[in-house]
């Protein structure tokens, strides 16, 4: 067991920056998840961790070595793969046997050590099977049970759980979670579900184009995103987006009013956000309410699509000619078409400079 | 199988005027395969029990030309001859072909110029290679026995001596065909996933280890295709009695 800790690293392919300029602590036993939309760099870096490419620049440390210069293999790094790329040839036992006899382990205690891995993934009637004839989840254990059956200081997993259907991806999410609190292992996951991010991860990283946008808890990514990224990536449905302008600001205070919204005091140091700025106020879909509170502010919105889930309704709007999506809870009677009166708390309202830099205190 | 298809069967019935045009579209390939291929083997099967000469009438002799056969020494040591020609042509061209296409598969300058070049051979005219290579295997000019000569070796006889002939044509049949083995063999290793490699790396698995515990294996199927045609092809040129 050991943390990671990369210090500036980057990778170009010719011109072309994938990863820029990535620092980043992920601590002894802890639980990361890499979230970011398709093509933002996490395989990249993930690639760059294991050592299956090397860096263009920066260091990459796991526990106290420097493992930069460090060929794949020799990082006690396990990983597994999107497709899990077992070995189609081997036995279910070989697969996870293969590591050890890399390592000439003695054959007893390779036999003990598969049969272990293998049933903490439940796996231990399959060994004699060949991979092609195991279910996906199946062949995900496999994966699984190989990359822990050598003990590796740092666990690494690309995107696992994007081929198996719903009902099983759920399951494989908390069957992860629990054999991590059961190993105590480093983890560093990789997904583009930002809902697998929030209920997996200890903490979450978000890459955006092959930079950190933000490393936090996930209750902190989801309360105080830094940026208008991070706020429209991480929650579902995403934050709604409202253009405003700042009519007053002093120390105290900030002044926004925007189109369809009533005027808006927010209780803030505006010394940065001179009258007449544009920003942008943000609105979590789920903190919407039909009914008045305390602080709310009501905006009145024409539903033009209903989505009704049960414990939620999903109202698709109009607020002013701008589109926003609402989720109640319940399933209160909505008509369509006809004007609604929404109200959102004014302590959850999130409020983004020009430049998408969140304001909140 | 017949219980399971004969519902089908009667709930179908299905007879020759209906189907006709199923047996129609194949008929042409079928009557050429009969006559080019199936005739002539069964016409030779049954000759080979007759003494037939075209000069006197035929008899039937029933076994008795394989028994001459089976006992003369001389077609016994050509079916050896034959066997030790296959057996030192297919596995050293299979060994090496894999060997190519495994060095030659990685992304490097001027891999396709050597690809080019391994493969040429296969290309060429029987005979323009035979002439060259009865050149390059001449007693006193040729390049071989002038190497020889330079490092203080005494000429050796490649084709003329009884010891050396099978060997020198075993060499020159793997150079024909090795490129045939390196192409199929670069076509089976694109079809290996780059990730499966990743993971051996990844698994601590060193190059040998990768090559004998992947690429061979996984290799498995279009080895045994190219054992296939390579006995195949060299067991056609039968080699006759030496010595
Ligand atoms: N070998 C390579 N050569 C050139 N460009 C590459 C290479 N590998 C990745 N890239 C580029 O780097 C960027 C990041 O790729 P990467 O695979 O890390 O994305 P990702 O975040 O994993 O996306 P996804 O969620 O789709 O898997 C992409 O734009 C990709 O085109
Ligand atoms: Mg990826």
């Amino acid at each position: 067991m050991a943390g990671l800790d990369l210090a500036r690293v980057s990778k170009t392919y010719g011109a072309f920056e994938a990863v820029k300029d990535v620092s980043l602590t992920i601590e002894e036993g802890e639980f990361a998840v890499f979230v970011g939309p398709s093509g933002c760099g996490k395989s990249t870096l993930l690639r760059l961790i294991a050592g299956l490419d090397p860096v263009s620049e920066g260091a990459i440390r796991i526990g106290k070595d420097d493992v930069t210069a460090c060929p794949a293999g020799t990082r006690s790094v396990a990983m597994v793969f999107q497709s899990y790329a077992l070995y189609p040839h081997m036995s279910v036992f070989d697969n996870i046997a293969f590591p050890l006899q890399m390592e000439k382990r003695s054959k007893e205690d390779i036999r003990q050590q598969v049969e272990k891995a293998a049933a903490t993934v439940q796996l231990g009637t399959r060994l004699g099977d060949k991979p092609a004839k195991l279910s996906g989840g199946q062949r995900q254990r496999v994966a699984i049970a190989r990359a822990i059956v050598r003990k590796p200081a740092l666990f690494l997993m690309d995107e696992p759980l994007s081929n198996p259907d719903a009902a099983l991806r759920m399951e494989m999410r908390t069957e992860l979670t629990r054999l991590h609190k059961q190993l105590g292992a480093t983890m560093v996951y990789v997904t583009h579900d930002q809902l697998e991010a929030m209920t997996m991860a200890d903490r979450i990283v978000v890459l955006n184009r092959g930079s950190v946008e933000q490393v936090g808890r996930p209750m902190d990514i989801y309360h105080r995103p830094v940026n208008k990224f991070v706020a429209s990536f991480i929650g579902s449905p995403p934050m709604n987006m409202l253009a405003a302008e700042v009519v007053g600001a002093d120390g105290l205070s900030v002044r926004v009013a925007a189109e369809g919204l009533e005027p808006l005091t927010l209780a803030q140091d505006g010394s940065a956000l001179p009258a007449g700025s544009s920003v942008t106020v943000g609105i979590r879909p789920e903190f919407f309410s039909a009914t008045p509170g305390p602080d709310t502010i009501k905006l009145t919105a024409i539903p033009h699509a209903v989505e009704r889930l049960g414990l939620h309704t999903i109202i698709h709007a109009a607020v002013a000619g701008h589109a926003i999506t609402a989720l109640l809870n319940g399933d209160p009677v909505i008509e369509v078409n006809q004007p609604l009166d929404l109200y959102a708390a004014v302590g959850q309202l999130h409020l983004f400079d020009s430049e998408g830099l969140r304001r909140n205190a | 199988m017949a219980l399971q298809s004969s519902p089908v069967a009667a709930a179908r019935p299905q007879s020759f005027t209906q189907n006709w045009s199923a047996y129609a579209f194949p008929a042409p390939a079928l009557i050429i395969l009969f006559l080019s291929l199936l005739l002539p083997a069964a016409t030779t099967l049954v000759m080979s029990l007759t003494d037939i000469s075209f000069l006197r009438p035929t008899n039937f002799v029933w076994l008795e030309n394989y028994i001459k056969l089976f006992s003369d020494g001389r077609f016994r040591q050509a079916v050896g001859n034959t066997a030790y020609y296959t057996v030192g042509v297919t596995f050293p061209t299979m060994v090496l072909g894999l060997l190519a296409a495994t060095a030659l598969n990685g992304k490097f300058r001027g891999r396709i110029v050597f690809r080019t070049i391994f493969y040429l051979p296969v290309l060429t005219s029987l005979i323009a290679a035979a002439v060259v290579w009865m050149y390059v295997y001449e007693p006193y000019s040729g390049p071989i026995n002038g190497a020889l000569a330079q490092m203080g070796l005494p000429p050796q006889p490649w084709l003329q001596s009884p010891d050396l002939a099978m060997t020198s044509l075993i060499i020159m049949a793997i150079w024909r065909d090795f490129g045939t083995a390196m192409i199929i063999y670069l076509a089976g290793l694109q079809d290996i996933p780059k990730d499966v490699y990743e993971a051996a790396r990844l698994d601590g698995a060193k190059t040998k280890d990768i090559f004998l515990r992947i690429t061979v294996p996984m290799l498995s199927s279009v080895s045994f295709y190219l054992m296939i045609i390579l006995i195949v092809q060299t067991f056609q040129c039968s080699v006759p009695s030496m010595s």
